[in-house]
């Protein structure tokens, strides 16, 4: 400061109560970005029905309702700085996308993320098909379900085994099977298949579009002292290939 | 809050702040806007670095009838507070919604944007530029089945030098009409280096917007780690594992032998630093001396990582970007000092061999005839 001093170049004082008000914004937009963390679910957590994330505090999911709409959208600060990425354990997910013309022939097979474009593009695409990795757990509900007048019950896409890949199911709710772990696409998942496979078609001149999710969990580490040791491991954790077929979408339905 | 010896001040305070809580001094230091000018230029880069690559897939990434369609926009936003629900950023706003299904409109768009980013790198027209910058930020946030963390972190830097260069000068400087409005003129990198012996007065608008930027980072860095600890992957030790382990079944993984015990100990020890480099993070960021090399030293380690490990591109240039934010006026002025005179010896070398030149091709001529 004293070269400016010197130079005569000392800013002109900022009055009081601009100082306070410019103070008291900072504190609002300090506390907004704290309430934007609050809100953000967290875990997963050990609960008595399996792992589950936890809910934001009631005050905070509140606040961030009331503030997401006309403070964090406009500024674009939406993100809650809960990275995707520090979830290390997620499946590796490839799609491969077969395009048919009117005749059903095959056209063209596109699989992704690609080898021979940029680490930029590689990266967006190895993401596209992550969302396609997010599959739920379906929990049967107990009794007996009527449906209401004029109206049907309830269906759920359950992914079935099939003897190559796995092939989604409609059944309704209360004929989920039981005693047995059942999984399903999440509806995000689905939209998301829809619209890329949409893309590929229109892209393409193809007519109608098949998408393959193929996955791979990842492999503990845990397994691998026990598999030098010779002990027997399920299947589940041996990180074997898993095709699942999202189903057809047809450009004229 | 810190003291004036490691806040971006220059020495003294302002008669109006001598007396002030640390508060009014952590935040209303006017301070040199060097700082600033580099911190521009480097988010330019960045920027560009970002959308530029790109550039090979515009339509399927951000076009209306691209990967993620506006049919796939309306059908997410009727998942809200549903059990489906991915927790996705939906943007409100965006440029790219005004080219519709117009692919010319939406190129034009994007060449316009790496252009901004550019303008704004170099320093032309900064309060109009840094406005523009941040809406193309923002706009090319659009589609949530291809967007990364780090690119709604990028907002962050282009929210607050927007701000810090609608402001700069506008209180204590004596502008012409064109300069409040487009921006000071000698704002660019090339001025900085040039200028070295007349450098700019300090500003508070340059202070408070490194100040916001800082904190914010800060923030982002603390709930990133507290995120983290919140699954038994990372505090047992076996986060990196999943990343670098290669692919194949467990058999594969086991017959490769690239998993060795010894290198579970190095990833689980690499982990934990990273982990308590995060926790720290807000007790050594604002610090001076040997505490730089663990805030930049680990900005650079983490980007070699990032880049190298798990494939990130935008993640380690975004966090060593925002981490030199930390640097005071006085390391930023050693840092323009090194490479102005970097340059002169550049510029000294020039005109050297542009004079070899001119003599060499008559020396041939001659030898030929």
């Amino acid at each position: 400061m004293d070269v400016y001093k010197m130079r005569g170049q000392v800013p002109r004082p900022l009055p009081k109560a601009l100082i306070v008000g410019i103070s008291l914004g900072i504190v609002l937009h300090l506390g907004a970005l704290v309430v934007l963390v609050t809100a953000a679910p967290s875990g997963p957590w050990n609960t008595p029905v399996g792992p589950s994330p936890a809910l934001a505090p009631e005050f905070a999911g509140v606040a961030l309702s009331k503030l997401e709409p006309v403070y964090f959208q406009p500024l674009q600060l939406t993100h809650n700085y809960h990275y995707a990425t520090d979830q290390m354990e997620n499946s590796t997910v490839s799609i491969e996308v077969t395009l048919k013309d009117e005749r059903d022939k095959v056209i063209d097979t596109v699989v992704f993320p690609q080898k021979n474009v940029n680490r930029w593009l590689q990266q967006r695409q190895r993401l596209l098909a992550q969302n396609l990795g997010q599959d739920m757990q379906v929990m049967r509900r107990q009794g007996e379900q009527i449906a209401a007048p004029g109206k049907q019950i309830k269906a759920v896409n359950i992914w079935e085994r099939g003897p190559q890949e796995f092939t989604l199911k409609k059944v309704p709710m209360h004929l989920v099977p039981e005693n047995q772990p059942v999984s399903r696409p999440s509806e995000w998942s689905l939209i998301v298949a829809k619209s890329y496979m949409r893309y590929l078609c229109r892209k393409h001149g193809a007519k109608s579009a098949t998408l393959h999710r193929i996955s791979r969990d990842p492999i503990s580490p845990v397994v691998l002292p026990l598999m030098r040791n010779g002990e027997q491991i399920p299947p589940v954790l041996m990180g074997e290939e898993m095709k699942a077929n999202f189903g057809d979408y047809r450009v004229d339905e | 809050m810190l003291t004036s010896e490691h806040s971006n001040s220059t020495g003294d305070l302002p008669p109006e702040l001598a007396g002030g809580t640390a508060w009014t001094r952590f935040w209303f230091t006017p301070t040199d806007v060097a700082g600033l000018h580099w911190l521009r230029f480097l988010a330019g880069v960045l920027f560009i670095y970002w959308l530029l690559p790109l550039g090979g897939d515009v339509d399927g990434l951000f076009g209306a009838d691209g990967w993620f369609s506006r049919d796939a926009f309306k059908e997410t936003r009727a998942l809200r507070r549903t059990e489906d629900d991915p927790g996705v950023a939906l943007t409100t706003w965006s440029v790219l919604f005004a080219c519709g299904e117009n692919s010319t409109m939406l190129h034009v768009v994007y060449w316009s944007a790496i252009g901004i980013f550019g303008l704004f790198a170099l320093g032309i027209a900064t309060r109009v530029t840094g406005v523009l910058t941040w809406v193309m930020v923002g706009s090319f946030l659009l589609n949530p089945a291809g967007s990364f963390d780090a690119d709604f972190l990028l907002v962050i830097p282009a929210l607050y030098l927007m701000l810090g260069y609608l402001f700069l000068g506008q209180w204590s400087r004596n502008l012409t009409p064109l300069e409040r409005i487009l921006g000071l003129r000698g704002t660019s990198v090339f001025s900085l280096l040039s200028a070295r012996d007349e450098p700019a007065p300090p500003s508070y608008a340059a202070g408070l917007a490194i100040r916001l930027l800082q904190v914010h980072f800060a923030f982002v860095v603390v709930t990133s780690v507290l995120h983290k600890l919140q699954m038994g992957a990372w505090w047992s030790g076996v986060a990196f594992w999943y990343a670098l382990s290669p692919p194949g079944t467990a058999r594969e993984v086991l017959e490769s032998r690239a998993m060795s015990d010894s290198f579970l100990v190095l990833i689980s020890f690499a982990q934990y630093v990273v982990l308590a480099w995060q926790l720290g993070f807000p007790l050594f960021a604002w610090r001076g001396g040997l505490w730089r090399i663990v805030l930049l030293g680990g900005a650079v380690v983490g980007w070699i990582g990032s880049a190298g490990l798990f494939g990130l591109p935008v993640f380690g240039p975004l966090y060593l970007l925002c981490c030199l934010s930390y640097l005071t006026a006085a390391e930023w002025g050693r840092i323009t000092d090194v490479l102005s005179s970097l340059g002169g010896w550049v510029q000294a070398q020039v005109p050297e061999r542009a004079a070899k030149s001119v003599k060499q091709p008559a020396s041939t001529h001659v030898t030929r005839r």
